[in-house]
């Protein structure tokens, strides 16, 4: 992949993030980054369950496939 | 930017279907949402209107209509009570509705049966739409009329769109965040077939070391693999190609040049005697006969290898086979000084196959074993090794190959000792005719040698439906 598509790509996940973050914080008024920041977490983490749980299994998978 | 590339028609695939799921999903969200919020202003105004009915149900308060409408009107509650007749007696802050007017006598006879109201009314003067929720007023089997609590649609309204430009704006970030991903994976998975693609361009061009990267065992790897494969077996058959035509143009001209200058000093007598102009004439015949075999060995070879080759298949019995090359080996044998014998087995089955080519196959390598052999001796042994298997051995006590040409010698042209290949004659196509015509008719040829102590050829034909010698059927 070109530098560019890396930025575009980067850019995309940075701007759906935001967006995510900001109408999950619609309730919430803010008097500091915190709440905002611990939500963009949660975001992320709930992001990266798929993959962890993919990645996990993969491994598994591997593991059962090199055993036998 | 090209547009018509894999990358792109995936991303937009994985897009398109990302689409295909957000937007189905945030209208069910929206519709699920905005009941639920419609369901629970519903079931306050039901809770309230079933409060204030209860409330007016005491008959002994006299002043209990006016104090319910005071502070409903304190704590901004929209409501209206009605008597008996239908006739309101009480409202509260509720717009296009005035004392003294009547509701509708359906309603009535609705409530004075006992039953909930639940309706939305609009307040034409001021274009205003409200959430109705009606209780019957009454005490035992006694009817005293109705009350009617209302919520304003469009604060309930103000609300949803407020939680709609949210999901809205959620939805933007999932397919924002969605094609941020989309945009890495189209690329990662369709660089295998770029890669591909680029490097059978390559090969196509003629670069046949260009070679793709294997990096998965799926069909992808496979693929790729089958790519290089195709590229090697690509390159050797040019290869070959090159080698054959380089080959054979040496071939032809060797003889042709012989020929030329023979006949150059036959035409211009520059022959001292009629010896002399014999011993020539005897060379333009024996360069002649070896032309002729040469082409004749070519267009055999090049029909076997078309598949053009047609076989006249029966049940031959191999014993047969060597009595017939017999008496011509043991000649040629002879002059060379060495000794021919064969064995053969009497169990050994007959052979489904071409009897005039077995005994080409036999000539051809008794042929190479008297030739490349001085002294010693020359054996053919035919046996049966399985009940369906028939094993040809020709051992000769010869020269021997070294081990660097074995896996050549079947080779078109190809010859050990290069450099002495006039002297021991043939066109250099034996051997590769005879691997042809082993493997046309079934069967596998093997050979191993040891410099300086001899040679072994190894044929193998199986008996697929075998025949005794008596010619049964088994």
């Amino acid at each position: 992949m070109k530098r560019i598509e890396w930025i575009l790509a980067i850019s995309l996940v940075v701007i759906g993030l935001s967006c995510l973050t900001m109408s999950a914080n619609w309730l919430v008024t803010p008097d500091s980054m915190r709440p905002y920041l611990n939500t963009l977490f949660l975001i992320c983490f709930w992001a990266c369950v798929p993959i962890i749980v993919a990645t996990l299994l993969y491994l598994i998978f591997r593991k059962k496939k090199g055993d036998s | 930017m090209k547009v018509n590339r894999i990358a792109i028609k995936l991303g937009s695939t994985i897009t398109l279907l990302l689409l295909v799921v957000l937007l189905p999903l945030g209208f069910v969200i929206d519709q699920i949402f905005s009941g639920f919020y419609y369901g629970q202003v519903q079931e306050d105004i039901d809770q309230q209107s079933s409060h204030y009915a209860t409330a007016l149900a005491d008959p002994e308060n006299g002043m209990m209509v006016q104090m319910i409408e005071m502070m409903a009107e304190l704590s901004q509650v929209k409501l209206y009570i009605v008597d008996t007749e239908g006739e309101i007696i009480a409202n509260s802050s509720v717009p296009g509705l005035s004392k003294g007017s009547f509701i509708p006598e359906e309603e009535m006879n609705t409530l004075s049966s006992g039953n909930t109201i639940k309706k939305e009314y609009e307040a034409r003067t001021m274009g205003s739409r409200f959430l109705v929720s009606g209780q019957p007023i009454h005490d035992g089997d006694t009817f005293y009329g109705g009350v009617y609590v209302l919520s304003a649609v469009d604060s309930i309204y103000e609300s949803i769109q407020k939680v709609r430009q949210m999901l809205v704006l959620s939805s933007i970030g999932t397919f924002f965040l969605a094609l941020g991903f989309t945009v890495v994976l189209s690329r990662k998975l369709s660089k295998p077939m770029v890669q591909m693609e680029q490097a059978t361009r390559k090969i196509a061009k003629g670069d046949l070391d260009a070679r793709v990267k294997v990096v998965t065992g799926d069909e992808t790897g496979s693929l790729a693999q089958a790519i290089n494969d195709l590229a090697a077996d690509l390159k050797v058959y040019r290869d070959t190609r090159r080698e054959f035509l380089a080959n054979i143009s040496h071939e032809l001209r060797t003889p042709m040049t012989y020929l030329e200058g023979y006949t150059k000093i036959l035409k211009e007598n520059l022959y001292q005697s009629e010896a002399e102009k014999e011993q020539y004439l005897d060379i333009i015949q024996q360069e002649s006969v070896r032309l002729n075999h040469l082409i004749n060995d070519l267009f055999e070879l090049s029909k076997m290898e078309e598949g053009k080759f047609s076989l006249n298949q029966e049940w031959i019995d191999l014993r047969e086979v060597v009595e017939n090359i017999h008496h011509k080996v043991s000649l040629k044998a002879k002059e060379k000084g060495v000794i021919f014998a064969f064995t053969i087995e009497e169990d050994v089955s007959l052979v489904f196959g071409d009897g005039l080519r077995m005994e080409q196959i036999f000539s051809n390598l008794l042929d190479n074993a008297i030739r490349y052999t001085d002294q010693g001796i020359i054996s053919l042994n035919i046996k049966s090794l399985q009940p369906y298997e028939i094993l040809i051995e020709i051992i000769d006590t010869g020269n021997g190959i070294p081990k660097e040409d074995l896996s050549y010698i079947f080779e078109r042209f190809y010859r050990v000792e290069k450099s002495r290949s006039r002297e021991h004659g043939g066109t250099g196509l034996g051997l590769a005719i005879v691997k042809q015509l082993v493997e046309i008719q079934g069967g596998t040829i093997q050979v191993f040698s040891e410099l300086g102590k001899g040679t072994r050829f190894e044929i193998r034909f199986p008996v697929t439906s075998k025949k005794g010698n008596g010619g049964e059927e088994l």
